[in-house]
């Protein structure tokens, strides 16, 4: 588990691999956030939309930082911020890997905040996922 | 349609939704799916156990989100989490609409729409906040 007076920019955290994405994972994620919006498994939605596939919700990605940063706080951290920009599409079928590395380390009396970057990578060598994190570390 | 007719459409679509507040009880099987959703391994979800941050994304979704005219797709999302939130606690959740922009896309009209959601526990605490951009376009 991370401690806040060894952290310094340029550490990553260890990544998540996910996938391939199947889409049994995808019509998981649509009873688990309760929003079916066909699009993400229904692919003659996909190719009305001239889509190359069926696309992974990009609240799934989003989710898979999270899960990234949580296995590696442990017990000794929380996930204070989270965003995420999606400029692309990753697809039923892609490999996912959800990674991380920090940019500030701010200490505090009792541990503090760190920064991090924030991306999601897949098996076809596109990154469509990016963001920013911030975690709070107790000492 | 004028571009300001569809911005009062999509204003008014978005009250029709999401006008009046949700309440949504944290439940353990959600809490469970979603884990599940994420290949998470099983753990105990016992009353008061704290849930991942990111389990609030599932909470005041509607089941049918596709808009009834147009496409949509999400260009990111954001959240901040203030404080815990356990399971048994019930979530008020409140979407607003912040803004629409009107977008010149590579083929055609597009409106940028920016909602801002609260989500407060039984005691009126904040407990996270999030943002999402939703682009739309064929309107």
């Amino acid at each position: 588990m991370p401690r806040i007076a060894e952290l310094a920019a340029g550490f990553e955290p260890p990544s998540l691999e996910k996938g391939p994405v199947t889409r049994q994972h995808l019509v998981e994620w649509c009873a688990a956030e309760n929003d079916y919006y066909p699009l993400h498994y229904d692919e003659r939605v996909a190719t009305a939309m001239k889509l190359p596939g069926t696309p992974v919700q990009g609240t799934y990605r989003q989710a898979l930082l999270a899960q990234m940063l949580e296995r590696w706080l442990g017990t000794s951290g929380v996930l204070r911020r989270l965003t995420a920009k999606y400029r692309g599409l990753d697809l039923e079928g892609d490999r996912l890997v959800a990674r991380a590395r920090v940019r500030d380390v701010e200490k505090r009396s009792g541990g503090g905040l760190v920064t991090l970057e924030v991306w999601v990578e897949n098996s076809r060598g596109e990154t469509n996922t990016s963001g920013e994190a911030t975690v709070e570390l107790v000492a | 349609m004028t571009p300001d007719e569809i911005i009062a459409e999509i204003r008014a679509t978005h009250l029709e939704r999401h006008g009046t507040a949700t309440y949504e009880a944290v439940e353990a099987g959600r809490v469970r799916d979603y884990l599940r959703a994420l290949d998470e391994p099983a753990r105990e979800l016992v009353f008061g156990a704290i849930v991942p941050p990111m389990f609030l994304l599932t909470l005041g979704r509607t089941r049918r989100p596709q808009p009834a005219r147009g496409t949509a797709v999400n260009a990111g999302d954001e959240y901040e989490f203030r404080l815990p939130v356990r399971i048994g606690e019930t979530i008020r959740v409140q979407r607003d609409l912040v803004d629409v922009v009107p977008k010149q896309g590579r083929h055609g009209p597009m409106y940028l729409c920016r909602t801002s959601t609260t989500y407060a526990n039984a005691r009126g605490e904040t407990v996270a906040v999030s943002r999402q951009d939703v682009l739309r376009w064929n309107l």
